[in-house]
């Protein structure tokens, strides 16, 4: 994990002055996804190996607490490396991410999947996380699956087919998963648009996952991890942005500015994440509306990080993060997102 | 690390170029030709291939005359188009829509490869293009489809549901057995 750690740091840190600008962040953020999407692969892979060997009796949290502590761990790992790096690549990658990062709903809406474990139907790191936390599946979640067509209980492999379905199905398609996105995006040039992508996804994929949070539809919703999900975008948000900072000074006062602004939404948007312990989303208020919600409801913990993320990504006010950010796109001349 | 090293590592680096085109159409393992928004500079200086009068497709693409700009001819007698095959389909009257008051979309597809689209038309990946201010196309979306929510035709149909089943490598305006010569 320190190692995945340092690498982290390592590619985030802008190139050095050797470089013009342009082609410095240009290539920054491609060592910046390419470092993450080893870090996703390594992993996967870690945990297919902690899963444990198929017996009898399959396996599951009390009889193998140690194994599923240790596949619990790479499972954070794998999503950390994925939050930071999506907003680049889920774009590029559409096929492989709807099977590497889709969720539970979207997946039986096409076709019921009765075999939990196998490497087929839904698949990915959300079908991996719904067994490993398949005996603390929030009530809302339950309710909310409990209404998809096909609907099929998450639990754990109870038999050594089912265990070994796991490991060499549903461990394994995601191993190739992620081990295909490394391999296609390794030779890959990006673009200055392609590469900002990483800065404006990571800045989208926050505001979506909170709404979904309302409706017991939250992305990582079986390990409640969302909030960490939504630190990890930030995250990588911030780690893409660097790698541009030296190209937006360049441009004098207005490029100060500019980055000034964007410098203080993070900081803004940071705080408010900083505001609230632990990897899950705070509870959500009786009665919440995301169209109309109450005083009474913004002023609790999930209607202040509600309040702090939407106007962090409203794209409409100028005065936004979101809204910084494109004008640095207008300054930058990156036209795909320009104000 | 040292600035020379520095150097020689990002002139590495940069020298690294996207997934080059290959002949015959290879499909196969993770080979991919990702396009980027270079990948349609231009295309209006492609080979072009007219359609005279086409038919409305359910709103999709829109009734009138439209031209086909290829990137790259097949090699002869070839099967497939191949990878890094890019094709833009463009309104000849890009101004206005029928009906709509807003320039008419412009689609393109490329030859991706590597496994992407196996269960639509095998391959290929669909773009939505843009004219930005400077002439040169923007990539308004790409992937399987459109986005959810994206304007696309007055029918649910998408780019699958034609393309995929069209023969013709699920090319359709321009037959294949009639350029790879």
């Amino acid at each position: 994990m320190a190692r995945l750690a340092s690498l982290f740091v390592l590619a985030t840190l802008p190139l050095a002055a050797c470089t013009p600008p342009p082609e410095q962040a240009v290539e920054g953020a491609r060592l910046t996804v390419e470092a993450q999407l080893s870090a996703l692969e390594s992993a996967a892979r870690a945990l297919q190996a902690a899963a444990p060997a198929p017996d009898a009796d399959g396996w599951n949290a009390t009889s193998d607490a140690q194994a599923v502590a240790e596949m619990k761990g790479h499972w954070r790992e794998l999503r950390a490396a994925f939050e930071r790096i999506e907003g680049a690549i889920a774009v590029l990658f559409p096929d492989l991410d709807a099977s590497a990062d889709g969720r539970y709903d979207d997946a039986v809406l096409t076709a019921p999947d009765k075999d939990l474990f196998d490497g087929e139907g839904f698949t990915g790191v959300h079908a991996v996380e719904r067994i490993l936390w398949s005996d603390a599946v929030p009530a809302a979640v339950t309710q909310f699956e409990q209404g998809l067509p096909g609907y099929e209980p998450p639990r754990f492999p109870r038999t050594e087919a089912e265990a070994r379905a796991f490991k060499e199905g549903l461990a394994a398609r995601l191993v190739a998963d992620c081990a295909s996105m490394r391999q296609q995006f390794s030779p890959l040039e990006l673009d200055p648009g392609a590469a900002f992508r990483g800065v404006i996804g990571s800045m989208d994929e926050q505001a979506e996952k909170l709404d979904l949070g309302a409706t017991g539809e939250e992305e990582s919703r079986y390990a409640r991890h969302t909030l960490a999900d939504m630190r990890a975008n930030l995250a990588g948000a911030q780690a893409f942005y660097a790698h541009f900072q030296p190209w937006v000074l360049s441009k004098g006062t207005a490029g100060k500015a500019a980055d000034a602004e964007v410098l203080e939404g993070f900081d803004a948007l940071s705080g408010a994440y900083a505001e609230h312990a632990g990897d899950a989303l705070p509870d959500v208020p009786e009665g919440w509306s995301n169209l109309a919600p109450s005083q009474a409801a913004l002023a609790t913990p999930y209607g202040r990080l509600w309040t702090a993320v939407k106007e962090a990504t409203d794209t409409s006010r100028a005065a936004s993060l979101a809204g910084a950010l494109r004008k640095v796109a207008t300054l930058l001349d990156i036209p795909e997102f320009s104000q | 690390m040292r600035r020379t090293a520095c150097c020689a590592l990002a002139a590495a680096a940069l020298s690294a170029c996207g997934a080059q085109p290959s002949p015959g159409g290879e499909d196969a393992g993770t080979a991919a030709f990702i396009a980027f928004k270079r990948d349609f500079a231009d295309f209006l200086q492609w080979e072009p291939f007219h359609v005279e009068g086409a038919a409305d497709h359910g709103g999709v693409h829109f009734a009138g005359a439209r031209t086909v700009y290829v990137n790259q001819r097949p090699p002869a007698g070839s099967t497939e188009w191949p990878l890094g095959t890019v094709l833009v389909k463009a309104m000849d009257d890009r101004t206005v829509a029928p009906g709509t008051g807003e320039p008419p979309p412009i689609f393109a597809m490329a030859k991706r490869g590597g496994g992407f689209n196996a269960s639509g038309a095998r391959g290929w990946e669909w773009f939505g293009l843009v004219m930005g201010t400077d002439g040169q196309p923007l990539i308004e979306w790409r992937g399987l489809g459109p986005p959810a929510g994206e304007t696309y035709g007055a029918t649910q149909q998408t780019c699958n549901g034609c393309h995929a089943g069209a023969g013709e490598d699920a090319v359709m305006s321009v037959k294949l057995s009639d350029v790879a010569r």
